[in-house]
């Protein structure tokens, strides 16, 4: 009964460290930035809500913070807004983000099932449209997927952090 | 097997774990509201051509003390909280930007800690604690006569539930530093902004030697110096 007991734990232990693939984001640009932003002030971060929005209020808020955070830390803008009715039409340049896939994981599905629920992931269109103008500056594809998972990653808020990265790299690419 | 399962053995295990549970504590964040004071009442306050200017530092920088933004203490990880807040009286645009608040004191400039690193020093390690929990309390338990299979049990269920306290805790305290952090901004006649701005400073400095320095930039790039 002992030796199986412990040969069990050390088993689940060693699924649990060697099965955590990294998360990770893929970007694919579609359109290159065509401008310097050196020269923006102010950011509008706007994670928009299409017909049939895959994604609920709490998931844009969190991805909208997180690429403020981002941008705040490596951007070229003074100033970073959340778009809310009012200020969309507000700054110098509106990063645009549609949220057009996403696959979830709870931090209870990920406790129960671990690597065998596999990952989180989100797929977002960014667009940066230059405020005065109303043209699209830049387009890119940015997909976010948190680590296949032990028990303690792999959740969709991990997903969308990643795919914050994404967006910010393609954003300050070109700053 | 069935000696090992007694309900004195029961017991003992569950003592334990409410014992470790008692000591070490839950990985639990809650936010803490941070209370609006009347400008007067800051430590530091100036008006210059029509900007205001007020600030605090938390000295004892732990939880304890009410006007903390945070709720872990930061003495230990040595982050020092500095409130700001500006008012903008003025017709012109002024510009505030975090890294042109300065920190010192006689020997040291201090530096700001980044938004990743504070939530590092903050955040609860859900993997950590679950291994802690999971298998870290067998040892002890065999130690008071517990056969160490035994614990892992319900270790294991406490570690479940710890990964889950930790990683919404997590959350929590990513969104506590932001929400609190102050924020770059351009502030016109009548905006105002307020909010933290975090150093690393060791615990063991002194507290009455700080000296703080704000440069505010007007559109057109002159500046305006705050010094406290």
């Amino acid at each position: 009964m002992k030796p199986k007991f412990f040969a069990s734990a050390i088993i689940f232990l060693v699924i649990i460290i060697t099965s955590c693939t990294p998360a990770s984001y893929l970007q694919t640009v579609n359109k290159p930035i065509s401008a310097s932003l050196a020269s923006y002030r102010v950011a509008i971060v706007d994670v928009i809500h299409p017909e049939g929005d895959p994604a609920n209020l709490e998931e844009r808020q969190l991805l909208a913070r997180e690429i403020s955070i981002g941008l705040e830390q490596d951007g070229p803008f003074i100033q970073i807004i959340h778009a809310d009715s009012e200020e969309k039409d507000s700054g110098d340049i509106l990063i645009e983000c549609l949220i057009t896939r996403i696959k979830r994981m709870s931090r209870e599905a990920r406790i129960m099932l671990g690597i065998m629920a596999g990952p989180a992931s989100i797929e977002i269109q960014v667009k940066l449209i230059e405020q005065k103008s109303k043209k699209v500056i830049g387009e890119a594809t940015v997909t976010g997927k948190s680590s296949a998972g032990t028990i303690a990653s792999g959740t969709t808020e991990e997903a969308i952090q990643e795919a914050a990265k994404g967006v910010v790299k393609f954003v300050i690419a070109n700053k | 097997m069935n000696k090992i399962i007694t309900l004195p053995n029961f017991l003992k295990a569950f003592m334990l774990l409410g014992l470790i549970i008692t000591i070490w504590g839950c990985a639990i964040y809650n936010v803490r509201q941070v209370k609006v004071i009347p400008m007067n009442d800051w430590e530091f306050h100036t008006t210059k051509s029509n900007i205001e200017v007020a600030l605090n530092l938390n000295r004892e920088f732990n939880k304890e003390d009410e006007s903390y933004p945070l709720n872990r203490n930061g003495n230990k990880k040595s982050i020092l909280p500095v409130h700001v807040m500006v008012i903008n009286d003025g017709p012109a645009e002024v510009l505030v930007k975090k890294n042109s608040l300065i920190l010192e004191d006689n020997e040291t400039q201090y530096k700001q800690i980044e938004f990743d690193d504070m939530y590092s020093k903050l955040s609860f390690s859900p993997l950590g604690r679950y291994f802690i929990w999971a298998f870290g309390i067998s040892l002890p338990v065999a130690f008071i006569g517990v056969n160490p299979t035994f614990a892992v049990i319900p270790g294991i269920l406490v570690g479940f539930v710890e990964v889950y306290n930790a990683k919404q805790s997590n959350e929590r305290i990513r969104e506590d530093i932001y929400s609190k952090s102050l924020r770059n901004s351009i502030l016109h006649q009548g905006d105002s902004v307020n909010g933290f701005i975090f150093f690393d400073v060791p615990m063991d400095k002194q507290s009455n030697n700080f000296r703080v320095k704000l440069r505010l930039l007007y559109n057109d790039e002159s500046e305006i110096l705050f010094e406290f």
